[in-house]
């Protein structure tokens, strides 16, 4: 055997070592994704691949090596997560609406791999994920226009479900119409209460009538079959194109910074030290029926420093004159500050739930 | 009233609900409690060893520290009782630095009380359910007894609070052995009358309430020595001064007699290396008179992980911040020694 030969031989062995660790390290990824399914997790982790990275770049003694290795890393890690994306086309997320809804346009970014379904409202895409026909619901729990979105937070009081994402979607309303239809022939608008709250002062400019109605998506439908040049629906611009109207006149919202924010719902609660560290985290909980009960609450949260962005009060469904409070904190729960917080807060409170911890992202 | 309220606390319940001791944490206590009866009412004639820093300043080394006492414990069983020092609250003569675990939690930080009470309350329950160890602190503050009442075994009252009449009413109404220290001044009549108003029943406010005390027939002595007028440390852990105490205990007819030497304070002149010998030298008094061995029922000594005293602000780990104490090498090797000796 010549030279040649011999180091073609020792690669071709090497080879097949790689090749078994590679089936070994792909089932190994099989196991983070159906984890990042479970929990409502995106697939890129930048943290935790620069953390391979350096971690990779340690083994290497040779110093010219190493930024060959890093190279030959990120190579495997884009494997990995077009891998990852392959596999998580088998994922089914929820979202309330019918294509072309907000929801549904929020769904698309967070898992773009994965498969949307429409279901009929809040409560429906819910109870779908708590009963496993899907691995996530994506429902809208605050509006930083027309307000909060009181039946999801309604939901995740009662329910089973958490929160381990959220994500900001700007929201722009438009006046959808007819194809050739001119804004003077509109009389009437068609769309969410929320949304025709949004754009009240333009509405209210122009004097159109508005009807309300369970969904702009649905609005935008339905505005497209009525097939009256007089109607006009107020949705987002992607529904135009789905139902075959014409954007008459865009960013009719009152408020530039029109937002919704979007939580991704799923059965798994993040363990502590899990995939990446939340800097919020919402809790809902009732408190005793005496005096100053709430204020003790807000006095051990304090004491931990956390900073509360919000807290609101929703009547129970089940009890008559009995509310319950959601508030959503700055903070990491998973930290030994938060572990304190919440097993303090578990004899303050009458009943206490930690429904989600995550970052704020925009979408 | 010329101060700020800060912030409201947990009730003794809500903080034992939040960290509660366990059925297992229960028994170990129970256990520990009828050990240490048993040396004080005389039915076992064991050394009582009130050892540990002299302030637990931080968890991990008063832990490291603690979990070290344990196997030490199992070897020397038959000769001597350990009782861990976690001192969560330090008396200070003008009332500057550092005030215990109880006002810092974090001792290089400002006070914090909401934290401090439940760090300290971590702190005891981690020692006991971890180490089995229901351990000794300082009964500074008599209203935050009821924080620490089902983890502790044994309570002092210090040099400064024993005429403390606060202090006297709460000790007579706890259920487990106080030692009451003979004042700064060294008057050892002080130091009865505070042991007999302990053993006696009595009624008192305590933490709002209207209570009435069964009277604690093991509160005791213990004799840390005393300053004189100008200032100047004097022992009285000698053959002499024992024998006196015995005598004080004789005409006042109280129940249980017993004596606790404290090795440091001013026995030691706050020479944390002179510990050793004193304790040696309490051992050789007790064999030389009955009445000096069936009242000393033990010591106490201050100790931690590393030699000597530190600033708080150096951080080192396992070292006192508050009086000097004797390293964990000479500790282990003096329980030995004093082992060998009873």
């Amino acid at each position: 055997m010549n030279e040649l030969e011999a180091s073609r031989a020792q690669i071709a062995a090497l080879d097949k070592e790689m090749a078994a660790l590679f089936e070994k390290r792909m089932q190994a990824v099989e196991g983070v994704l159906s984890y990042k399914i479970r929990n409502g997790l995106p697939i890129l982790d930048a943290a935790q691949e620069e953390r391979v990275l350096s971690r990779g770049a340690a083994y290497i003694d040779n110093p010219v090596l190493q930024e060959y290795y890093v190279l030959f890393q990120r190579g495997v890690m884009d494997i990995s997560k077009a891998y990852q994306s392959r596999l998580m086309q088998g994922m089914k997320i929820a979202y309330s609406g019918i294509p072309g809804a907000f929801a549904h346009i929020a769904s698309m970014k967070l898992f773009p791999d994965a498969q949307a379904l429409a279901y009929p409202d809040f409560e429906s895409a819910y109870r779908a994920c708590e009963d496993g026909e899907v691995d996530a619901a994506i429902l809208p729990v605050e509006n930083s226009y027309a307000g909060d979105v009181g039946r999801v937070m309604d939901l995740s009081f009662g329910g089973g479900l958490y929160i381990n994402r959220m994500g900001t979607l700007d929201v722009t309303q438009n006046l959808l119409g007819q194809p050739g239809a001119r804004i003077s022939d509109i009389r009437k608008v068609v769309s969410h209460p929320q949304a025709l709250a949004q754009c009240a002062s333009y509405i209210r400019e122009h004097g159109f009538e508005e009807v309300e109605y369970s969904n702009t998506a649905l609005a935008a439908q339905y505005v497209s079959q009525l097939a009256d040049p007089s109607v006009a629906a107020i949705a987002s611009a992607e529904t135009a194109a789905l139902y075959g109207l014409e954007v008459l006149e865009a960013n009719i919202n009152a408020s530039a910074a029109n937002t919704t924010r979007f939580a991704v719902f799923s059965k798994a609660r993040q363990a502590p030290g899990g995939v990446s560290a939340g800097d919020h985290f919402i809790l809902v909980f009732t408190v005793r029926n005496e005096a100053g009960a709430l204020a003790k609450i807000l006095n051990v949260i304090g004491a931990h420093g956390f900073n509360m962005s919000s807290l609101h009060s929703r009547p129970m469904t089940s009890q008559e004159w009995k509310h319950y409070f959601f508030a959503e904190l700055e903070g990491d729960v998973n930290g030994s500050e938060g572990q304190d917080l919440l097993r303090q807060l578990e004899t303050v409170c009458d009943k206490l739930k930690m429904i989600g911890s995550y970052k704020n992202l925009a979408l | 009233m010329n101060m700020t309220y800060n912030r409201e606390l947990f009730s003794p319940q809500e903080l034992k609900q939040m960290y509660p001791v366990t059925v297992e944490g229960a028994a170990a206590k129970a256990a520990n409690d009828a050990r240490i009866r048993a040396v004080l009412d005389g039915t076992d004639d064991k050394l009582l060893l009130i050892i540990g820093p002299c302030s637990a300043d931080r968890e991990d080394a008063v832990m490291d520290y603690i979990s070290r006492l344990r196997p030490l414990q199992e070897k020397v069983q038959d000769k001597i009782v350990i009782i861990p020092r976690i001192y969560t609250n330090k008396p200070r003569t003008t009332g500057a630095g550092y005030k215990g675990m109880l006002h810092q939690p974090d001792p290089i930080a400002g006070p914090d009380l909401f934290k401090g009470l439940v760090a300290i309350r971590k702190l005891h329950l981690r020692a006991l359910l971890e180490t089995g160890f229901s351990c000794a602190d300082e009964m500074l503050y008599p209203e935050n007894h009821l924080f620490l009442s089902d983890i502790l075994s044994y309570v002092a009252v210090g040099a400064r609070s024993v005429e403390n009449q606060q202090h006297r009413l709460v000790a007579s109404g706890l259920d487990i052995p106080v030692g009451m220290k003979n004042p700064t001044g060294g008057d050892l009549s002080v130091m009865m009358n505070s042991i007999r108003a302990a053993q006696s029943s009595h009624s008192f406010i305590y933490r709002n309430w209207d209570v009435q005390s069964a009277g604690n027939a093991f509160a005791h002595a213990i004799l840390r020595g005393y300053v004189d007028n100008h200032g100047t440390s004097h022992p009285n852990y000698h053959y002499e001064d024992l024998r006196d105490l015995a005598d004080h205990y004789q005409e006042s007819g109280l129940k249980n007699p017993a004596c606790i030497v404290d090795c440091n304070h001013s026995n030691s002149g706050k020479q944390h290396l002179e510990q050793g010998r004193i304790a040696k030298e309490v051992l050789h008094s007790m064999r030389h008179c009955e009445r000096v061995a069936s009242l000393v029922k033990g010591l106490m000594i201050e100790s931690y992980l590393e030699d000597g005293a530190q600033k708080s602000g150096e951080c080192v780990y396992g070292k006192s911040i508050t009086d000097p104490c004797l390293g964990w090498e000479k500790t282990e090797r003096l329980i030995l020694e004093l082992a060998d000796l009873r």
